[in-house]
């Protein structure tokens, strides 16, 4: 961490021996465990990358942490308290929450405009939370108000863009619309699967950069106990070079190697590791 | 209560949801749209005149329906009888106008019966219970394979020939269809990333089945609906010549058909009238599904898309022209605009 | 086999897709075609394979070893396309056909093209998926039961095996991981250069490209806006479309020198 100044801070989220099993279509074969026992920590403020190649449980380890999946072992702590199906962390951990897709096309509606599907957690938030309900409303930002402000936050222009259909717009801001929509309920956790995969390697620059404004964003404007984590998932280790604080590889649901991300890459210690290395130099 | 005021201009929330164009707005873009397209213009005159007849027909036809004169049957065309006489020497044209206010009812009824309960359906089958989806698919499967006019026929013994019969025959196995047929797109958008997304954002079910699924489903329910209209058209003539559709006394095309359907060797223009009418509304019908989803749907019309930009464009202008006008009840101001987000849904 | 490309315009209902194009693969030759999504890259590829949508209207010319393809009848086109021209396209798991097994696939184009005895079929088609390192036992299974970087082999070797000269790949990594992806390129780089086949390799990311091509070509909104030596425009690209390009992959990649990064 950047910021620790020797301190202890604890972590936000918490994932000890987290284990999925899916059941493999054909019964005669053996249940293949998705993620096996995998321990995880994440702390405020903090950008975790998770490494690993299609089928190495990269995506299954986020949802479990996100609790949209149940684990078959292990558990997952969010702020101290263990997120059970249903159980008040388990809400909490939800509305601190957010997730930004691979395809941008594939997560935003092709039939809502931008400036709709943006707004879409915000209203859902005001519906749910009474309590909440009150407090935001004395914030003095009206909807339209704070769309404009997270999409002109992620580089997008609001006149233009709110009223657009995402089959107006390229791949890169339609993924920075859908960072916009998961950034409107100001998130303590971000979690970005493979953001950058599905779209122009001109555009995976600018959305890299965005990702990384916010970053710094959230480190300057609060202290570290209420600044934005973010998890970011990918199979590409020199995308995430320049943002991840710390990376995570994984091989076939098991962690190979983590460590700061400047010890991963000057001195991997497994091949695997070295391979991925290989495979990200010009 | 005090509220904090800001000196940015204000964005309405026309701007954010320019989605609410206003439904008068949409109906415009939507109605222009078809009216460009020759296949839409047809089937918007067509059905424009059928509704129009109907409601004419309640006061006035050419020549009241229940005068029949025995001197005059099987008639040529004349300036009297426009269309001819049939074989109880009534007039055909009378007759068929009158029975094009039956056929409208019938097809409504239809239309709505089948989208009420297909979308019913269609809302189990997408269940995130797998017990609950699983057996209404079953269900759905096991009952379409009950014949329309099977059902009819049963309908019949407890109620006779009647409307209902036919609505309620047409309805239902309509509804069937549009379930099984929209049940992949519907499933295609509950799994996609914007549903998970909203429903990690704790929107609920059942909005996000209204707010997500329908409008993604909507190109499909168009057609699948207005085809439903014209398949009861066909359905309400061959119901009421098999005896248990429309009773005797009404006037519907189907009962100018079936009542001198017999004698086209001898008559054939009597039959004639009745068959080019149902054969151009039900073409009309077809094609009207057609154009309504090239139009309704803003994916594949420009034209949509367009207005909905102008009409953002004009919200965020007339907001800017008057910056402070409304930072005394900026208060109202969002609860208006909660409320409206909500209500246009 | 070379490719000469000559002022290729190419619009459809109107819109210009392709602006007067010129563009040369000599014989046994790597060249590059990158630029970003929109540009038209595919359309150049789809255009050499006489495969443009309909209701394109085409101009200038596209010379295969001399024989002009605009223009050409559809017959004398299909019998180049699958003999003598091979296409790799982006995604695998949609360029193979899903209810054929792997064998069969990669047999077709012998089929289709030779008069070949069964035994001779067999022993070319086990012969290219040795080649694309793909197990002999990899023939009798279907393209869903195989990963990602194993359909894209496939895909390659149902291109190669009737030895084309010329060969277009339509960004054949862009869907698979980083690892695979550099697998997938050296494999296609070495095979290429064993057969001494063209090459045509289209992409978005230098990173893929600097190691495929020798020469190549920055394409931006139909034109072709620089072109020159991969290295020197890695160097020192001159157009700002080349300049956002070879950012965009200096940015997304370590250095070569094992990813020694300096603390910004």
């Amino acid at each position: 961490m950047r910021t620790t100044d020797g301190a202890q801070v604890d972590p936000i989220l918490v994932g000890k021996g987290l284990t999925k099993v899916y059941a493999p279509a054909g019964s005669g074969m053996a249940r293949k465990a998705a993620v096996d026992g995998i321990d995880v920590s994440l702390l405020p403020g903090e950008c975790l990358a998770i490494i690993g190649e299609s089928g190495s449980g990269k995506t299954t380890l986020s949802r479990l942490l996100l609790g949209q999946l149940r684990p078959d072992g292990g558990q997952v702590m969010y702020q101290g308290r263990p997120v059970l199906h249903g159980s008040p962390a388990a809400k909490a951990l939800a509305r601190d929450s957010a997730l930004v897709f691979q395809n941008p096309f594939a997560s935003l509606d092709p039939r809502w405009t931008i400036g709709r599907s943006v707004a879409e957690p915000l209203l859902a938030a005001r519906r749910r939370g009474s309590g909440h309900l009150w407090h935001r409303r004395q914030g003095g930002t009206d909807l339209a108000e704070r769309v404009a402000e997270v999409l002109s936050k992620v580089q997008l222009d609001p006149c233009r863009i709110m009223t657009a259909y995402p089959s107006d717009l390229s791949g890169g801001q339609a993924q920075r619309a859908a960072i916009a929509r998961a950034l409107i309920v100001k998130p303590r956790i971000l979690l970005a699967d493979e953001p950058m995969s599905a779209i122009d390697v001109s555009a995976r620059v600018g959305i890299l950069h965005t990702l990384q404004s916010i970053m710094t964003q959230s480190r300057q404007r609060s202290d570290l106990s209420s600044g934005m984590s973010m998890i970011i998932i990918s199979h590409d280790l020199g995308v995430v070079q320049n943002i991840a604080d710390r990376v995570m590889v994984l091989v076939q649901g098991k962690v190979v190697e983590e460590g700061p991300v400047k010890a991963i890459l000057n001195h991997p210690r497994q091949s695997y590791t070295r391979q991925l290395l290989a495979a990200a130099t010009l | 209560m005090s509220w904090e005021h800001t000196d940015r201009p204000r964005l309405g929330l026309k701007a954010a949801f320019p989605g609410r164009l206003g439904f008068l707005g949409r109906m415009r873009v939507v109605l222009v749209s078809m009216w460009c397209k020759a296949s839409g213009r047809y089937s918007l005159i067509v059905l424009a005149i059928w509704i129009l007849v109907s409601l004419v027909s309640r006061f006035w036809t050419p020549v009241p329906i229940w005068t029949t004169d025995g001197y005059r049957i099987w008639q040529a065309p004349s300036r009297t009888h426009l269309l001819g006489t049939d074989g109880t020497g009534a007039d055909i044209l009378s007759w068929l106008m009158a029975g094009s206010a039956t056929n409208l009812v019938i097809s409504l009824l239809a239309v709505i019966l089948s989208g009420v309960l297909g979308l019913l359906l269609v809302m189990a089958m997408v269940s995130r219970s797998s017990g609950v989806s699983q057996t209404v698919v079953v269900l759905v499967d096991a009952l379409i394979s009950l014949p329309t006019v099977l059902l009819a026929l049963i309908l019949a013994v407890p109620l006779g020939p009647s409307i209902a019969v036919v609505v309620v025959a047409c309805g239902f196995g309509y509804g069937l269809n549009l379930a099984r047929i929209v049940r992949p797109q519907a499933l295609l958008a509950a799994e996609s990333d914007y549903v998970q997304s909203a429903r990690h954002s704790g929107v609920g079910s059942f909005r996000i089945f209204c707010t997500h699924l329908v409008p993604n489903i909507i190109p499909v329910l168009c057609v699948q609906l207005s085809m439903s209209a014209g398949t009861s058209v066909l359905a309400e003539a061959g119901l009421t010549y098999l005896g248990v559709g429309v009773p005797s006394g009404l006037p519907s095309w189907g009962h100018s058909l079936t009542t001198s359907v017999k004698f086209i060797n001898v008559f054939p223009l009597t039959v004639l009238w009745p068959g080019l009418v149902v054969t151009m509304v039900v073409v009309a019908l077809n094609l009207f599904g057609d154009a309504l989803r090239d139009a309704i749907d803003p994916v594949t019309n420009p034209r949509f898309r367009v207005a909905v930009a102008a009409s953002g464009r004009s919200a965020l202008q007339s907001e800017r022209q008057t910056p402070s006008a409304q930072s005394d009840d900026s208060g109202h101001h969002v609860e208006n605009a909660i409320h409206t987000g909500e209500g246009g849904r | 086999m070379s490719l000469v490309i000559d002022g290729l315009g190419l619009s459809i209902g109107g819109r210009t897709i392709l602006d007067r194009v010129n563009l040369r693969v000599a014989d046994g030759q790597r060249v590059g075609l990158i630029g970003s999504s929109g540009s038209g890259k595919s359309m150049i590829a789809r255009s050499v394979l006489g495969t443009a949508p309909l209701t394109a209207s085409l101009s200038g010319s596209i010379l295969v070893d001399g024989l002009q393809i605009l223009g050409s009848d559809d017959r004398s086109l299909a019998d180049l396309r699958g003999s003598r021209m091979g296409m790799i396209f982006q995604n695998p798991s949609t360029a193979l056909n899903p209810v054929k097994k792997v064998y069969s696939q990669v047999e077709l184009p012998l089929r289709r093209h030779y008069r070949l005895s069964a035994q001779e079929r067999r022993r070319r088609v086990m012969e290219i998926l040795q080649q694309v390192g793909l197990d002999a036992d990899l023939a009798g299974s279907y393209p869903h039961e195989l990963s990602g970087g194993q359909q894209q082999r496939a895909a390659i070797a149902t291109a190669l095996v009737t030895k084309p000269r010329l060969i277009l790949a339509d960004e054949p990594t862009t869907a698979l991981d980083a690892i695979t992806q550099r697998q997938i390129v050296d494999l296609l780089v070495s095979l290429v250069d064993q057969s001494g086949a063209s090459l045509l390799f289209i992409t978005h990311d230098f990173s893929v490209l600097a190691r495929v091509a020798d020469y190549c070509y920055i394409l931006d909104a139909g034109r072709v806006v620089e072109s020159g030596q991969t290295q020197s425009i890695l160097r020192d690209p001159s157009s700002p479309q080349g300049r956002t390009l070879v950012r965009a992959a200096r940015e997304l990649t370590l250095r070569a020198d094992g990813g020694k990064h300096e603390d910004d």
